[in-house]
């Protein structure tokens, strides 16, 4: 560390360093912070030929009509309760599977399990979406198919909108649980062996070293994803939302699954007002600033606990 | 933590700059096109011989109008959207597609559009295009684009195989005769009494077949007509209140019909996951009883769809609605160099015959042969197929030459029925709807969410008819309909 406390001469190799970031640097400049001047969209009656700083201000009308409405709530509570539901779910799955993983000793079964459990990564929402239709269809499903041999009546999963924060929850896992697991399993790999080993002297079984060692070491960087995960939390999958229920089955299933980023769309694709520029620009404007206020306030909460936890 | 921010509000500054300037240059507009040619977007895959078949076009077009013809074809997935970049980026195309995708009238209010009725009057044009389609695009006693004219009062229809009607001794005539001549409740409940007879002894003699899709309301849609959102007006009635749909007993019994239907398996069980749209023949062809719209000169098309020949009944009088035309559109974009010019092949296009089938079906005897009738066929796989079919894309389809099985008269009989049909009393009725936009995103929610419920009939109507009239009535329904009521008064009176 003491390097950094220095007066720092720009070299050669720096110069390197900092070329080698220049791209990732130009990009999230040119798609993230230009872009931003669109943000106005948000508070004016967009009209094409008046262009984007031309149209009529509206002041905060656009919000007013989206927190005004019935839906806000609905909206608000699918969003953040099913991803509340994700995070919990896949940082648990994934930490024990990692954690797993871990214990197996063998080279080639480690890799083949990994391979395995990342395919799904891969696959896009449709996909996804087409794999869920063959498990829940009325007619000809697996799981309709498999209730007709207990005896039971096929149940039309995509009318009942209770049962898919449980279906979507399941897919979310299924799909990302490969991904994360690599993570915590990388940094497993960085453990010191010698803890493990005195622990085993000193006669700890496996779920010991589990729960004594292994959880312990991992605690910092559970908690930065999950930061990062909650600073999403107002950010639905949109893949996820709309295609694997089937645009919410036609209105049945929006109960449960309308969230914020399939409204936006929805609420863009119908322009039913005749101002969906203005109107989804402040949907997502209002879902960002909340996002950021959530990952500062995350972020402030852990550091209180421990000031080595947070992420800035 | 200085140094940081320093660097953030550089970065931040910057940003600012880079935005306007890029804003700006968008305000200067790109014209990448050469100044002497029109650019005329269309949906569609672009055929392989495009530019032989423009270049042919343009030894008519050049020497008229001076000018060149450019057509870009997009596909139609992404045709809206594409659409709309197009315009917001200010690319100054001349001519493009609008109507049921790329709608018309969301363009206008956005601004997307060249205001041409000067030019209009100036080259003629309304000497070409009968009045009732220009009342249709009139909005706000403007117009921007020129409705592609074809069937526009297509009446809804149910067909079925003949051979399955004779089997279940069924006259679908008595069906076309209760719907027709329905003139209050009680006749629509007759009908439908009609229609639950042959759906029943359908369902008894094909069990492996749907009996029927729920794309048309067969209760509603051929007595009413949409106004916008949820608001509907009686066609054939002196009144003219506008009323939402679910509160009139009409509404509320083909709500209940429906979940009848769909209970007793009549309906697709897994149409709310799969939606209304019928994609492919062997679709149409497990559907015993199908709703569509009917045409002259349908029934060969028909035939060759659903593998049979046809029994129909029509359930309505041709009726021509307050949109019906703006359904096929060809419209001048905002940032067009050459408005009077794109008006000018606008006139062209729909009167020159040669051109319009040079556009239509290519260049004869690489692309198609005529027959001895003047009927087309066209060559397989020649570069240039499929395109005349569909000639409402481009122009006039009653200019476009006849296709080999199509009868003679297909195109005059479709003009007589236009111009016989009923024309609704909303014609040149355009809502300005800038003090509800609100209510308008609101109700459009509502009903997205009730829509498997109120079109498809999946769920009992008394579990969620209370809480669908609360959600409508919270989200603004009552103010929009009185608001269009008053604008609608206000129209009538004038």
């Amino acid at each position: 560390m003491k390097k950094h406390d220095k007066k720092h001469k720009l070299t050669l190799s720096d110069i390197q360093l900092y070329s080698l970031c220049a791209i990732p640097i130009i990009l999230v400049f040119v798609f993230c912070y230009m872009p931003m001047a669109g943000i106005i969209i948000a508070f004016k009656n967009y009209k094409f030929n008046l262009g984007m700083f031309g149209s009529p201000w509206v002041g905060f009308d656009n919000f007013k009509f989206f927190v005004q409405s019935d839906v806000f709530l609905q909206l608000i509570r699918n969003t953040l309760l099913n991803n509340f539901l994700f995070i919990v779910l896949s940082v648990f799955s994934s930490v024990v599977l990692a954690v797993l993983l871990f214990e197996v000793t063998s080279r080639n079964a480690t890799k083949t399990f990994q391979t395995i459990l990342i395919t799904p990564h891969f696959l896009s929402w449709v996909v996804v979406a087409y794999i869920v239709n063959a498990i829940l269809n009325v007619n000809y499903g697996y799981l309709n198919q498999l209730l007709g041999v207990f005896g039971m009546d096929a149940i039309d999963w995509y009318n009942k909108p209770m049962a898919w924060p449980a279906i979507l929850s399941v897919t979310f896992v299924w799909k990302n649980i490969g991904m994360d697991s690599v993570v915590y399993y990388a940094a497993l790999m960085g453990i010191d062996s010698a803890l493990h080993e005195a622990a085993e002297v000193d006669g700890a079984n496996k779920f010991e070293r589990a729960i004594y060692i292994t959880i312990p070491s991992l605690v910092p960087l559970i908690t930065i994803l999950t930061i990062l995960k909650i600073g999403n939390i107002f950010r639905a999958d949109f893949g996820l939302f709309y295609t694997v229920t089937q645009d919410g089955a036609s209105g049945n299933l929006y109960s449960t699954t309308n969230v914020i980023d399939t409204y936006i769309f929805r609420s863009f694709k119908d322009n039913a007002s005749g101002n969906s520029y203005g109107l989804t620009a402040a949907v997502g404007l209002l879902q960002s600033v909340v996002g950021m206020i959530l990952v500062i306030a995350t972020n402030a909460v852990s550091k209180k606990i421990d000031n080595d936890l947070g992420l800035f | 933590m200085s140094k940081i921010k320093k660097i953030l509000s550089v970065l931040m500054c910057a940003a600012i700059v880079v935005s306007l300037a890029a804003g700006l240059t968008g305000c200067a507009g790109k014209n990448k096109a050469d100044s002497n040619t029109l650019v005329w977007y269309v949906f569609g895959d672009k055929p392989a011989d495009l530019d032989a078949v423009l270049a042919k076009a343009n030894e008519i077009i050049e020497p008229q109008i001076g000018m060149k013809l450019d057509m870009r074809y997009i596909d139609s997935a992404s045709y809206t959207s594409k659409m709309k970049n197009i315009m917001a980026a200010h690319e100054a195309y001349d001519l493009a597609f609008t109507g049921y995708i790329n709608p018309y009238q969301e363009a206008v209010s956005l601004g997307g559009l060249y205001d041409i009725t000067d030019y209009i009057s100036e080259v003629g044009l309304d000497e070409v295009i009968p009045e009732f389609y220009l009342q249709s695009a009139t909005v706000d006693g403007r117009i921007y684009g020129i409705p592609n004219i074809q069937v526009v009062s297509n009446p809804i229809t149910i067909s079925m195989d003949k051979s399955l009607a004779e089997e279940i001794g069924f006259d679908m005539k008595t069906i076309e005769n209760a719907a027709i001549n329905a003139e209050n409740f009680d006749d629509i409940k007759a009908y439908t009494a009609l229609l639950d007879d042959l759906f029943e002894r359908v369902h008894k003699a094909r069990p492996d077949l749907y009996v029927m899709n729920p794309t048309y309301n067969l209760i509603r849609d051929p007595f009413y007509e949409q106004v916008i959102s949820e608001v509907y007006i009686r066609r054939n009635s002196d009144s003219n209140e506008m009323f939402v749909d679910m509160e009139t007993e009409e509404g509320k019994y083909s709500a209940e019909k429906l979940n009848e239907w769909f209970n007793k398996g009549y309906i697709r069980n897994d149409i709310s996951s799969v939606g209304t749209a019928v994609t492919s023949n062997d679709e149409w062809r497990k559907i015993a009883v199908r709703s569509n719209t009917w045409k002259p000169g349908q029934e060969p098309y028909d035939t060759e769809r659903y593998g049979e020949e046809q029994v129909y009944a029509i359930l309505n009088k041709p009726y021509v609605g307050r949109t019906s035309a703006l359904a096929t559109m060809t419209s001048v974009g905002a940032d067009s160099k050459h408005p009077k010019e794109a008006v000018e092949f606008l006139k062209l296009i729909n009167t020159n015959k040669e051109l319009f089938n040079i556009i239509c079906w290519g260049i004869e005897g690489t692309h198609y042969t005529l027959g001895e009738t003047g009927h087309v066929t066209e060559i397989a796989d020649s570069g240039y197929n499929s395109m005349g079919q569909n000639a409402w894309r481009f122009g006039n389809q009653f200019n476009a030459l006849l296709l080999e099985d199509q009868a003679d008269d297909t195109w005059k009989l479709t003009e007589k029925m236009n111009n016989e049909a009923i024309k609704s009393k909303m014609l040149g009725f355009v809502p300005n709807t800038d003090s509800i936009t609100n209510e308008l995103a609101n109700v459009s929610n509502v009903a997205d969410e009730y829509k498997a419920k109120r079109q498809f009939g999946t769920v009992a109507v008394s579990s969620w008819e209370a809480e669908y009239a609360d959600k409508l009535d919270k989200a603004g329904i009552h103010k929009i309909r009185d608001e269009l009521q008053k604008q609608y008064d206000e129209f009538l009176d004038k």
